[in-house]
């Protein structure tokens, strides 16, 4: 490697790293850039819309509460993002424990999650923000 | 795969065409008896994290290979990908045609076809002719083959655990059209026209992690001979033997569908008693996925030193779909 190239190469890693910090300094702000909880409640709306119109997964929902689905997801949605909300359903693990998801089917339903957030105008950061609280959940929902 | 003709390919890649489509078809016949045919193919991964068919066949940035298994094929997906990309450089230029598969997101095959035409003579001090190189034809055929070894760049967004993979790509001269190789030896080069290289990678993509951007950094070590990835023969004289070049490529995805990226590519330096200079490769690039089917990348690559010629610039054009 040449100098000119280490230099970037630092300088990237340095960037890299002052912005790891700076992402959980600016969490607090994700739960305002989605709205709040209205603005979640909208999304959520939103992304069931989506995934009922989904022929790659709605299959899953067919039988599903959606009432309650939807308050579900609020307020996993909410509460991962910081705000003042519970989540009380069910766990991850035992919910999808039997369904069978497939990577292309959790990677489907997080891609009807992204379409909404951007139709609601949510910032890219504070987008990816939640998908990074979520992809670890992968381990706990796909089985197959 | 029947698509090649559409790219513009010559007669002469046919030979290599039906090589590789004999391998897909047996990939694909052999991976038919283990899942359903009606839901084999697929494209369940996210958008962009297939990359691009890079300068080599192997899917990655624009010169250097990632972990990533090509196209968007789940661990229960098989996708076929196929891609142009054009090279031009002050002193030439280099089309390639690739086409490659992902086979579960752990088995990536791939071949790409590399053919140009150099632009220009090399002079002496004297001003006299050298290396009459002026209308050389290269070309040369790239087999390749990686296997994701652990990890997932995208779902262990919890950890620092990198998606790790071994790759090899065996480099053939195409004789029937490359002059460049007779042309060094007749210098005394001393280059085969063929090589073999191993190298290992490992992608992380660090979600939000720049300014909550994603953040996608790879790193290689490459086990090579190659002289500018083969394009100038492989080895020479009193030069003969395997080196680790390291490679580097990180990229900021500005949305899910627009990346920006720089990548260095170390080189041999096997020329040099042929009085022949290589300098490492850099480039800065943009990709756009308007979707899972297709994607353009650009970049102002930097190849500094390409054997006779020096201050080799340019820049560098790609597209890639996935079926």
């Amino acid at each position: 490697m040449n100098r000119t190239t280490l230099k970037l190469s630092a300088l990237a890693i340095g960037l890299g790293f002052s912005a790891l910090s700076f992402s959980a300094f600016a969490s607090a702000g994700y739960y305002n850039e989605f709205g709040q909880k209205a603005g979640i409640t909208s999304i959520i709306d939103d992304f069931v819309g989506n995934v009922a119109a989904d022929n790659r997964i709605n299959a899953y929902f067919a039988h599903a509460n959606i009432p309650f689905l939807k308050t579900s997801l609020v307020n996993q949605v909410c509460e991962a993002l910081g705000g003042p909300c519970k989540y009380t359903g069910p766990a991850m693990a035992p919910l999808h424990h039997s369904m069978g998801v497939t990577q292309a089917d959790f990677n489907a339903l997080t891609e009807d999650l992204q379409l909404s957030m951007t139709k609601y105008n949510v910032p890219i950061p504070a987008q990816n923000h939640l998908i990074g609280i979520l992809a670890p959940m992968s381990k706990d929902i796909i089985t197959k | 795969m029947g698509n090649l003709q559409n790219f513009g390919a010559t007669p002469k890649v046919n030979r290599a065409k039906n090589c590789i489509a004999l391998a897909i078809t047996t990939a694909l016949l052999a991976t038919t008896g283990m899942a359903h045919a009606d839901n084999l193919l697929g494209n369940g991964r996210f958008i962009a994290t297939g990359g691009i068919q890079s300068l080599d066949g192997a899917a990655g940035g624009g010169i250097n290979p990632w972990a990533v298994i090509a196209g968007y094929g789940t661990n229960d997906q098989i996708d076929p990908t196929a891609s142009f990309t054009n090279v031009t450089l002050p002193d030439f230029s280099v089309n390639q045609l690739g086409v490659s598969i992902g086979i579960f997101n752990r088995v990536e095959l791939s071949y790409a076809y590399q053919t140009g035409t150099l632009g220009s003579n090399v002079f002496g001090a004297d001003g006299k002719v050298t290396l009459p190189l002026d209308g050389v034809k290269i070309g040369q055929s790239v087999f390749g083959a990686k296997v994701r070894l652990y990890g997932d760049a995208i779902y262990n967004s919890d950890n620092f655990i990198p998606q790790v993979s071994l790759g090899v790509e065996y480099k053939k001269a195409d004789t029937s059209s490359n002059a460049l190789v007779p042309a060094l030896n007749s210098l005394g080069a001393g280059v085969k026209d063929h090589g073999t290289d191993v190298y290992l990678a490992a992608t992380k993509v660090f979600i939000g992690g720049f300014f909550g951007y994603n953040w996608l950094i790879n790193g290689n070590l490459r086990y090579t001979k190659a002289n500018e990835t083969g394009l100038l023969g492989f080895g020479g004289i009193n030069h003969d033997s395997y080196h680790v070049k390291p490679e580097f490529s990180t990229a900021i995805l500005l949305r899910p569908d627009v990346a920006i990226g720089y990548e260095y590519k170390g080189m041999s330096n096997n020329l040099s008693d042929a009085g022949l200079q290589q300098s490492s490769w850099n480039d800065v690039f943009v990709a756009y996925f308007p979707n899972k089917n297709v994607s353009i990348a650009a970049a102002f690559a930097k190849l500094g030193n390409v054997g006779p010629y020096k201050n080799q610039n340019g820049i560098y054009l790609n597209t890639t779909v996935s079926f």
